[in-house]
């Protein structure tokens, strides 16, 4: 203090010795408003990355102490709404010899939610702020300071100042060197806390990196990056946005690998999204791009390659355009076999590929050679996880839940009903994490276990774990995105029929309705895809209303049923015989019960392709 | 802090953009000079209370941080020591400025009527008072199924009277609508239901108000009404903002009150579509412009504005030691004649000197902080708009148009006819300085 009793201000150099500052540095004038302030004031430092942020604020308290003012901090680790609350919960209360550092706000300020309500509350009690007996100094990355001057303005406008800090070019490369080489793999073994913390540091060096010249190259590798970690946080659309700006950057650069990388996570993203046919258009160009590359690369198989053509298949797979889905699998199988004598590395996605293979050939009816391929996928995984099971169970989970079902369509019940249990049992355990990909493995082995529980008239068991999958998918779905809904359908629809053999008719309709509901918006986006499953779920519902003694609206479920599951029945009979001959058994005892005759125009194509044994024609 | 200010920690402590000024303050200045032709406002606002022999709801805009609060709590000081009784509220103690309805607005005016006064010990007739009293308990109450409210506030009747219960349940009321979502859907669902009965009831009790105030020896009634220019402003995407909701379609609800009326509205919406519409319900319309610094259309800058924001400076700082050189013109030039502004630019020059002066570099510092904030602030799609304003002078009816109202990026200026032009720090961004270049051409072989 001088003799008037005021605070003796500090002069640019006595404020940045303690931090070795150059006298340029934006903290010099923080430093002198901080020194100067009497009561409250408010400023705002910005600084993008987080351990630049934490140790900004040691060395300016470090400086303050100096002056004889104490620098205390907040550290908000979760979202808050009202920041002042925070503050006056401090303790000891603030006092005018201090300055306080408010660290972590921006975990309030999310940058996709329009007028969060941590920043409505700033704007309205704003003037309860004036009563703060010190500076406020609030130090946030780039992107959360933009949303707060645009969505918080009264607050903003009451600032004394806005300081930028900038990070040093080699601590950024450094940090950008650790953070973008996450494969999907790693990202599966650590939990959402982990994957968000990544994201958060992700998207500070982004925002550094925007601010320079020539990052185009860094820029791309981050939101390569940024949109996988969103991808196996199930956040699908934000994701979408990052994989397209990373394309954006590769074509800009004429980065023709990155260029094919950006396209085949965009595909898989799109294929995840639910959004089939742009995903098909997207996978094709990231297989021609990986092709050309390929020609051009030294001879031998590619990797790019190989996996480009097993995301083509996934996406035709969803499609239902089967048999170019195993044009495209095959193919990819036999590139990743040829890697992997190579080097054993490449297992993983080899078992990925036999996977998607699997499935590809049971949706053609071809269900031994798919039983082969998935128990190929189930041995590699197998070995695979008793090496690392962090990574690579959730994989064996879902391979083991895909032969379940496979063994199941043979008729090999008792080794399908192992497989169902063992997939559960393990995605059970990984679900305890409670990441998104990790809850759907296990809905969707409850779905399986619970149909070959069924099957073996194991009921009780059956209905107890088909509610439970249920309830999975409808906590998924209630996460907002569209790719969880075809297995709460299916889960539905299968949670129908087994309660409807239990006799609790009422429930069962419910569950049916809203199966068909939910089939029918489903096909009305992709009608190849969900046609099937809406067939299905008609032909339930209608028995369901038989068993209620409403036979006219169960006679029109049933006969909608049928005329749904015709052309794809007479398409692949194989593949969509049981579901037929279930609806047309059903159709015929309603006719036969309201005394009525079938009609013959809806039957007839499907009595015209089946083998002559079979066609039974109209009950008399 | 000894004004004006000599020393470094007083200079900027004595420059404080938080801090409104009350009535009497000894830093205030009459910047009307400066606001052009109707910079009067305050003045013709009065003047139209005293002449007028009916009572009249005035608007009063200006852009946030422009001076109306310390402006309004003149008109209130001045009316007062003509023998008015003026009730002078604050919406933002009782109205959540993020979500408002029309039926806030009002109950938040009956509030602040009841605590004045109350607080001038004034009593208006029983009978509508209890009366009023007994329905709004009966539907505040009755919306909530906590009974223990309901006996709160009835213990609180046995031992004050009924008089504090009505306030009380009006504090009630104002607590729902600050804070709980739920609470706050169902009272307004409510009070919509029983809107007639709530206007009538509210103007019954205004009037009796007015003729208490008059008996106990005041000339007249007047409700001074602040900070609804902060409501937040939000694009319905159907043609409407919520400002446009709010003043014009359910305007008419202010307007019914039956006593003397002056209520801040933003200044964008009188650059709404729709502001015909809103001249119709309120034709009383005052605008508290900039101080202009420069003539329209011309780079000249105009004396007059800029010596009154040095005097306005003046009463807080001592120019000759806190400034040297041209640091002092640099900041007004740069203020956009925005009081708020001047002060932010005043505290942002001081952080770059270690003593005084403050240099013509330093200023030049705080000015390109202040040009980084802008280009912080305005989103993307604004800046192409921004140079077809500054060219045209003139805003567009829209909402893109309102929000850069809104947000400062845009002000408004008079001299004998009203213009607008893009805040001076926004010319300098670099972001402005792109959208100003003229468009690449195709060639044609």
């Amino acid at each position: 203090m001088d003799k008037a009793g005021k605070k003796t201000v500090p002069t640019a150099t006595e404020l940045a010795q303690p931090l070795a500052l150059q006298d340029d540095s934006d903290l010099v004038p923080l430093l002198r408003l901080l020194a100067r302030a009497e009561g409250f004031a408010l400023a705002f430092v910005k600084c993008n990355v987080l351990p630049q942020r934490e140790r900004l604020v040691d060395v300016l308290s470090q400086s303050l102490k100096a002056q004889g003012r104490s620098g205390r901090r907040l550290d908000l680790h979760e979202p808050v709404v009202d920041l002042l609350e925070e503050i006056l919960r401090l303790s000891p209360p603030l006092v005018s010899e201090d300055v306080l550092f408010v660290l972590g706000f921006e975990r309030s300020i999310p940058a996709e939610v329009d007028f969060p309500p941590a920043l409505v509350k700033l704007n309205l009690v704003r003037e309860r702020f004036r009563n703060l007996p010190c500076p406020l100094v609030i130090v946030l990355p780039d992107y959360a300071l933009t949303q707060l001057a645009r969505q918080a303005p009264d607050f903003w406008a009451w600032r004394s100042g806005v300081f930028e800090v900038s990070v040093q070019t080699t601590e950024l490369a450094t940090i950008f060197q650790r953070e973008v080489s996450l494969s999907d793999r790693d990202l599966q073994s650590l939990s959402p806390e982990r994957i968000r913390g990544h994201l958060d540091i992700l998207r500070e060096v982004l925002a550094e990196y925007e601010v320079r010249e020539h990052s185009e190259s860094e820029r791309l590798s981050l939101s390569m990056q940024i949109a996988a970690d969103l991808r196996s946080l199930g956040e699908l659309e934000r994701a979408q946005t990052y994989a397209e700006r990373a394309l954006d950057l590769a074509r800009k650069l004429r980065d023709l690998p990155a260029e094919a990388k950006a396209l085949d996570l965009l595909a898989v993203v799109l294929t995840d999204l639910g959004h089939y046919e742009e995903a098909l258009g997207v996978a094709r160009q990231a297989v021609e791009a990986f092709r050309a590359l390929a020609r051009e690369e030294e001879p031998g198989p590619s990797e790019g390659l190989a996996m480009s053509l097993s995301n083509l298949g996934r996406a035709l797979g969803s499609l239902k355009h089967s048999d170019e889905a195993l044009g495209a699998v095959e193919e990819a199988v036999k590139l990743r076999r040829r890697l992997v004598a190579r080097h054993p590395k490449g297992l993983p996605q080899l078992a990925s590929a036999l996977n998607i293979l699997g499935i590809v050939l049971g949706d053609l009816g071809r269900r031994e050679e798919a039983i082969a391929a998935m128990s190929e996928a189930v041995e590699v995984r197998r070995h695979l996880s008793a090496e690392n099971p962090d990574r690579f169970l959730p994989d064996l989970a879902a391979s083991l839940s895909n032969l379940a079902s496979g063994l199941r369509d043979v008729g090999r019940r008792e080794t399908a009903l192992s497989a169902a249990k063992e997939a559960v049992e393990i995605s059970r355990r990984l679900a305890m994490k409670r990441s998104e990909t990790l809850v759907r493995i296990l809905a969707s082995s409850l779905n399986n276990l619970g149909i070959i529980l069924n099957d073996q008239g194991r009921r009780e068991e059956a209905l107890q774990v088909t509610e439970e999958a249920v309830q999975l998918s409808r906590n998924l779905c209630s996460s907002r995105s569209v790719s969880f809904l075809p297995g709460l359908a299916t889960s539905l629809n299968n949670l129908a029929a087994m309660l409807g053999a239990r006799g609790h008719f009422e429930k069962a309709l419910q569950a049916a309705r809203e199966a068909v509901g939910l089939s029918r918006r489903l096909s009305s986006s992709y009608p190849d895809v969900f046609l099937p499953d809406l067939g299905s779920s008609l032909s339930n519902l209608g028995e369901i209303l038989r068993e209620l003694g409403n036979k006219e609206e169960a006679l029109q479920s049933i006969e909608e049923g049928i005329r749904v599951l015709t052309p794809f029945f007479l398409n692949n009979p194989a593949a969509f015989q049981k579901w037929i001959d279930n609806s047309v058994a059903r159709y015929r005892n309603l006719c036969a019960e309201m005394g009525i005759d079938p009609d013959l125009a809806l039957l007839h194509p499907i009595l015209r392709s089946l083998p002559s044994d079979n066609k039974a024609g109209p009950e008399e | 802090m000894k004004l004006p200010a000599a020393t470094l920690t007083d200079a900027f402590n004595a420059c404080d953009p938080a801090q409104p000024l009350e009535a009497g303050d000894q830093r205030y200045v009459d910047l009307s000079p400066g606001r052009g032709n109707d910079g009067h406002a305050v003045v013709q606002c009065r003047q139209r209370i005293v002449r007028s022999e009916r009572p009249l709801v005035q608007l009063f805009a200006g852009h946030r941080g422009c001076g109306k609060s310390t402006e309004l709590r003149c008109l209130q000081s001045d009316l007062q020591s003509k023998g008015y009784f003026v009730a002078y509220v604050d919406a933002n103690d009782d109205i959540d400025l993020e979500d408002t309805e029309p039926t806030d607005i009002l109950l938040s005016l009956i509030r602040g009527l009841d605590s004045a006064l109350r607080a001038s010990n004034i009593k208006v007739r029983d009978k509508h008072l209890e009366e009023f009293t007994e329905w709004f308990a009966e539907v505040v109450l009755e919306t909530t199924t906590k009974t223990e409210i309901e006996a709160e506030v009835r213990s609180e009747v046995e031992v004050s009277g009924r008089v504090p219960l009505f306030a009380k349940l009006l504090a009630r009321f104002a607590g729902w609508i600050k804070t709980g979502k739920e609470s706050k859907k169902l009272v307004r669902q409510r009070l919509d239901r029983q809107l007639s009965q709530l206007l009538s009831r509210a103007d019954l009790f205004v009037k009796d108000a007015r003729l208490a105030v008059q008996k106990s020896g005041n000339k007249d009634l007047v409700l001074i009404i602040d900070s609804l220019d902060r409501i937040a402003l939000k694009d319905l995407k159907d043609g409407r903002t919520s400002h446009e909701v709010l003043f014009i379609e359910r305007g008419d609800l202010l307007n019914g009150l039956g006593c003397h009326m002056v209520v801040t509205v933003p200044i964008s919406l009188l650059f709404s579509p729709k502001a015909s519409n809103l001249g119709a319900i309120f034709p009383d319309r005052h605008i508290l412009p900039m101080v202009k610094i420069t003539e329209r259309g011309k780079q000249a800058e105009w004396k007059v504005g800029r010596d009154l924001l040095k005097e306005l400076l003046k009463h807080r700082l001592a120019l000759d030691t806190v400034f040297i050189g041209k640091a002092l013109d640099e900041l007004v030039a740069a203020s956009g004649g925005h009081p708020r502004y001047l002060m932010t630019l005043v505290r942002y020059a001081l952080d770059y000197v270690d003593q005084l002066p403050v240099t013509a570099s330093a200023a030049e510092k705080a000015v390109q902080r202040l040009v980084n904030d802008f280009d912080r602030s305005i989103p993307h799609e604004h800046w192409p708009l921004l140079v077809l304003v500054h060219e045209q002078q003139t805003v567009q009816n829209d909402a893109q148009h309102q929000l850069m109202l809104f947000n400062l990026s845009v002000l408004e200026y008079q001299n004998d006819e009203r213009w607008c032009d893009v805040h001076p720090a926004v010319l300098q961004a670099r972001a402005f300085k792109e959208a100003s270049k003229p468009p690449l051409l195709t060639g044609h072989g």
